[in-house]
């Protein structure tokens, strides 16, 4: 049968151009001071690309965190989330700090980690991991159910 | 509000690699190709005759009175024990078991289950046990005869409703709506079997019906002189009576799988209807179910009229089964291996009160006990593996069909429209595991 003939070269194939993935999208490069890959690149919207654009040029110039890879900051305010939209590419195995700024009391919560941690009304919490579960992961406002961006781990 | 639509989950799969899917669209394509062209001229499936007998002990075994009794004492307290944590137990999907074991044990376990043993479901079925008990009580039931007219229909809606309650429900992990939704399910099962008899829950039981069909494609089946036999899964699927209303429950599977690849890709969650919540959800879900159905009845209803048959969807129902299975497969592999753990964590502290009944309050989650490359890997073979086997399926079928109907004898021309069927399905599968 053809279809059996054409198998091993096409597992061949498989396995042989699994390295790259679907899109090269930048993530943090470890070790050199680079930027902070906070800017949202998708279907934004005209004021959250705006926002994203003011916040960009703050972080811009400055350098990561010692041990630290990849920085995300999101804000919730008024029921709304500013902050990368679509979904955050995260280098398997890099370290990413998450910086949340609400305005009402809540519990962040970064699924499948299980990583929970509180934020007064106002008041800006941080949580810093290894990214060492592939996949896609939510990190959510676990009272409001509200999802503050959504990781890519790969 | 959580864009992870399945019932309960920390994490979803990565996207499919490109490679991947163009591989696999690519063996997809030409193992059509090879069936239209290459494949046996006249019907070779034998169906309910085929098959191997199994060892004599084994089907003792199977047969003996103490396995079913002993199954279905065990599967019945297991059901009550979980519909009572689901009512008194934790107030929050983190501490409670119930919606990991509905949505994940059961609900995906229940595939690999009867893909490995057969119908396990329709001999444990807990609402079986207690009709039962009921039939003893309240003597025959009084619509019997009407049963064989609602075909598979029952089923179809038994679906809907519970992809609905998993997909798209409000507050669908909360333990109190899956208590709701168990008690409200067994009560409207339970009447109905009281109405039409046992012979409901083969016809109307969504879990019953699940673990059926999928059970046809286990080697281990059941011969039509009620022998236990080794056979080939595409005689399990080919012995299936073509009852009315199979198109509709295997269509409400494969749609509310599909739409469940749908929600986990970006352009779903950035959608204005997914920002409508649970009323775009319900939307998406039904114009999701409804277009597989447009799909394959007019596949099937072109196909009859080359054959001459009118009655063909019921007749190429079966060769879709697969293809259910592999959607399920391919979307529900990673979910049972990894947030599955979650269960057997919870299950040593049912009610959270600091017990370790098992050892295995402090397990901790092993998300990387497959790697992505396995998943993706699996999530190919599955989806093209589903099409080979519904392919080898619709071929004989067609080849049955046109030697039965009025027109001249041209199989290869029946086939086509389920071919591009097939193929329209088996494409959609690959491209939403590549868009999530």
């Amino acid at each position: 049968m053809p279809s059996l003939r054409l198998m091993p070269a096409a597992l061949a194939l498989m396995s042989g151009t699994l390295g790259c993935s679907a899109d090269p999208t930048t993530v943090a490069q470890p070790a050199s001071p680079t930027t902070v890959p906070t800017v949202s690149s998708t279907g934004s919207s005209p004021t959250a690309s705006a926002l994203a654009s003011s916040q960009a040029s703050v972080p811009a110039t400055s350098t990561l965190p010692p041990g630290v890879d990849q920085v995300l900051t999101v804000t919730f305010r008024g029921g709304t989330v500013d902050g990368p939209k679509g979904r955050v590419k995260v280098r398997l195995g890099s370290t990413l700090r998450l910086v949340v700024t609400s305005d009402v009391a809540e519990e962040v919560h970064v699924h499948a980690y299980d990583r929970r941690v509180d934020v007064a009304a106002g008041g800006t919490a941080q949580v810093t991991f290894k990214a060492s579960i592939p996949g896609v992961i939510e990190v959510e406002l676990e009272k409001s159910g509200t999802t503050l961006v959504t990781l890519q781990v790969q | 509000m959580s864009v992870l639509a399945h019932g309960v989950g920390s994490r979803t799969d990565l996207p499919l690699p490109v490679s991947f899917v163009v591989v696999g669209g690519g063996l997809a394509l030409v193992a059509s190709f090879v069936a239209l062209g290459l494949l046996w001229r006249s019907p070779r499936l034998t169906g309910a005759r085929a098959g191997r007998p199994v060892p004599g002990w084994l089907q003792a075994f199977a047969d003996s009175a103490v396995t079913t009794g002993v199954l279905r004492l065990v599967v019945l307290a297991l059901s009550a024990f979980v519909l009572l944590v689901a009512w008194v137990g934790p107030e929050s999907a983190t501490y409670n078991l119930a919606p990991w074991v509905l949505y994940v044990t059961f609900w995906v376990g229940l595939v690999p289950l009867s893909l490995l043993f057969g119908p396990v479901w329709a001999r444990c079925n807990p609402l079986r046990t207690v009709h039962g008990g009921l039939e003893r009580l309240m003597g025959p039931a009084p619509f019997e005869h009407v049963l064989p007219r609602l075909g598979y229909y029952p089923a179809a809606v038994s679906v809907l409703a519970f992809g609905w309650l998993e997909l798209a429900a409000p507050d669908r992990s909360a333990p109190h709506r899956v208590a709701i939704f168990l008690t409200g399910y067994a009560t409207v099962q339970l009447f109905a079997a009281a109405c039409f008899g046992a012979g409901w829950f083969a016809r109307g039981d969504a879990f019953e019906v699940y673990s059926r069909l999928l059970g046809r494609l286990a080697v281990l089946g059941r011969r039509g002189d009620g022998r236990l036999v080794w056979r080939s899964p595409l005689n399990g699927i080919a012995g299936l009576d073509p009852v009315a209303g199979l198109w509709a429950v295997v269509v409400a599977l494969v749609g509310t799988t599909a739409f469940d690849g749908l929600t986990r890709t970006t352009q779903w969650q950035s959608s204005q209807v997914a920002e409508q919540g649970a009323v775009g959800s319900t939307l998406g879900l039904l114009v999701t179910v409804a277009l597989v159905a447009v799909l394959f009845l007019g596949g099937s209803a072109i196909a009859g009229q080359v054959a001459g048959r009118p009655d063909a969807a019921d007749r190429y129902a079966p060769s879709i089964v697969p293809i259910a299975a592999g959607y399920a497969v391919a979307h529900y592999f990673s979910l049972f291996l990894l947030d599955g753990q979650t269960a057997w964590r919870l299950v040593s502290d049912p009610f959270h009160t600091g017990r370790d009944l098992f050892g295995t309050a402090d397990l901790e989650i092993n998300y990387t006990l497959v790697s992505p490359r396995l998943i993706s890997l699996v999530q190919v073979f599955a989806i093209v593996g589903a099409h080979i086997i519904g392919l080898l399926l619709a071929h004989d079928r067609a080849l049955v069909l046109d030697v039965e109907g009025s027109r001249p004898h041209r199989p290869w021309v029946a086939q086509l429209p389920l071919l591009v069927v097939m193929v329209a399905l088996t494409s959609s599968g690959l491209l939403l595991l590549l868009g999530t």
